[in-house]
């Protein structure tokens, strides 16, 4: 049995490099799941479709999820549907930024 | 062990892995910086050349050469391979065309940098077909990638156009040296308009239409913008076509009043752009805008002001070095003080990408802003922009000893550049990492 919390701990690891905000916190981490025991499955979204650190930060979050106790598989989906907006962002997030 | 994809394709998500090696972007990068350097030594060896106003010779030629093929081409070329993967979501069409090509751009630049500045006709024609060769392979590389993007909008439009652009500016050119070797004398009477054309379409067409059309994707990325309107990209590409097809028609024919049409067109396609940067600038969400970016919004004022010194040079025409004058202030204060605040961003990005991106799970991992905070490009920044106004202004009152202060400006302002950009791609790592998989 994974324990989601402590997975999303481990995701509060893994920064956008640009903004220096946690993908947790940033509000970029839709969905985590696990499908079947040991079976992560992780949807996430950029905060602009065409940010140049997709890459980076998809497979960040990827490596951090499989750091967490009981994770023995780790599947990252980058989805577009729904949109970031920034509302999605935590309250740190917001402050950090000065909104 | 957790299962693992393929490089950044998520099973069922977006395909996100379409960056081209390292390698291919930084090598391009790397030789902009150092021609920089060049650039900011022989602009300054130059600058009582430069004073005395004589168009066309031939250190002038080289020097302004290094500038625009040495430095921003060369840079350009890297951070186009870069961005176009993220902002069109595409692959390059052939990466080991994009690899290969920098050693024939390397030795056709360096070969026609030593051709221009002895003006070797032979060294010439051969260099600069070779040049030639190597700017229609980069150009033909890119728009074949581009063809493959769903993604047709303003900016596929000014990218586009911007590639198309410079190959005709290439084939100006090489009409220009086959005119010079004696090998198209039918055309020597065209010789100025020919000319006139190739900065044109290099300088107007080129550099300005990539520009604008990257920054509608890269200033919404570095001040985290969202819900700005986009409705006016289009009417700026379409204007921005009519000004270039009017000047253009301008020179080639008598009809003198197209040059006003153009520059009144490129005014507005400018303030047009203007607006939306403002638009993308007031939706941003970082609270604080960062120096490279004002140096971007300096670089549009610039381009105001450089079309108006167009206007200007209309009224009160002093000949081949008035238009020297116009074209230097629009490459140095639009197009080179665009790259410059750019590469202040997209370097480092570059390179924490290669080297710091892994996270390692100890402490507070290492961000963009570690390697080069963006307030150092601040100094550099205003020290160019204030170099480039002390240049013009001497430049236009013949004033001597100004033109040399604005030209020690510009070139001390640029060799910090080289320095603290070249600090980040630190050149004790680099060696490796730019001969991979050759």
């Amino acid at each position: 049995m994974i324990d989601l919390e402590a997975v999303r701990e481990k995701l509060k690891e893994v920064y956008d490099p640009e903004i220096g905000i946690n993908v947790v916190d940033l509000g970029l981490i839709y969905k985590l799941e696990e499908v079947e025991e040991g079976s992560l499955y992780i949807e996430m979204t950029m905060t602009t479709p065409g940010c140049p650190a997709h890459d980076n930060i998809s497979q960040s979050v990827e490596w951090a999820a499989a750091q967490a106790f009981g994770v023995a598989m780790v599947q990252v989906e980058v989805v577009w549907d729904p949109p970031w907006t920034p509302e999605m962002m935590s309250e740190e997030a917001r402050e950090m930024l000065g909104l | 062990m957790p299962e693992r994809g393929p490089s950044g394709a998520v099973p069922g998500g977006v395909i996100t892995s379409q960056s081209p090696p390292f390698a291919v972007p930084i090598r391009y990068m790397c030789l902009g910086v150092i021609c920089f350097a060049l650039f900011a030594v022989d602009f300054l060896v130059q600058s009582t050349a430069l004073a005395q106003g004589i168009p066309g010779a031939p250190h002038i030629v080289a020097l302004t050469h290094a500038l625009t093929l040495g430095a921003l081409l060369s840079f350009v070329m890297g951070a186009v391979y870069q961005l176009t993967t993220v902002a069109f979501l595409i692959p390059i069409s052939s990466v080991p065309a994009a690899r290969w090509n920098f050693w024939l751009y390397l030795l056709a630049f360096v070969g026609l940098f030593v051709s221009m500045s002895a003006w070797w006709s032979v060294g010439l024609l051969v260099f600069g077909s070779l040049m030639a060769l190597a700017v229609y392979i980069y150009a033909v590389v890119l728009v074949i990638s581009l063809l493959r993007t769903k993604n047709r909008d303003a900016m596929f439009g000014f990218v586009v156009s911007a590639h198309v652009y410079l190959m005709l500016a290439v084939a100006a050119a090489v009409l220009l040296v086959l005119v010079d070797a004696g090998r198209a004398p039918g055309l020597s009477a065209i010789l100025e308009p020919l000319l006139a054309t190739h900065i044109t379409l290099a300088v107007g067409g080129f550099f300005s239409f990539l520009v604008m059309g990257f920054s509608f994707k890269l200033l919404p990325m570095f001040t985290l913008s969202h819900g700005f309107p986009t409705w006016r990209q289009r009417w700026t590409l379409a204007l921005a076509h009519v000004a270039l097809w009017c000047i253009l028609g301008a020179i080639w024919s008598p009809v003198r009043p197209l040059f006003w049409v153009g520059a009144a067109v490129g005014l507005a396609a400018f303030v047009n752009h203007g607006l939306d940067v403002r638009g993308i600038v007031r939706k941003r969400m970082r609270k604080k805008v960062e120096s490279p970016i004002r140096g971007v919004i300096a670089a549009l004022v610039a381009a105001l002001v450089g079309l108006c010194l167009l206007v200007l040079r209309l009224l009160w025409g002093r000949g081949a070095a008035g238009w020297q004058d116009v074209v230097a202030f629009y490459l140095l204060g639009v197009v080179t003080l665009t790259v410059m605040s750019f590469a202040y961003k997209i370097v480092p990005f570059l390179v924490w990408s290669k080297r710091y991106s892994k996270p390692s799970g100890k402490g507070k991992p290492i961000l963009i802003s570690d390697l080069l905070r963006p307030d150092r490009a601040r100094p550099v920044l205003i020290g160019f922009a204030a170099g480039l106004v002390v240049l013009t202004a001497s430049r236009a009152a013949l004033w001597t000893p100004g033109v040399v202060v604005g030209c020690a400006a510009i070139s001390a302002a640029a060799a910090v550049f080289c320095v603290q950009v070249m600090r980040v791609m630190e050149p004790g790592k680099l060696g490796r990492e730019l001969f991979e998989r050759d």
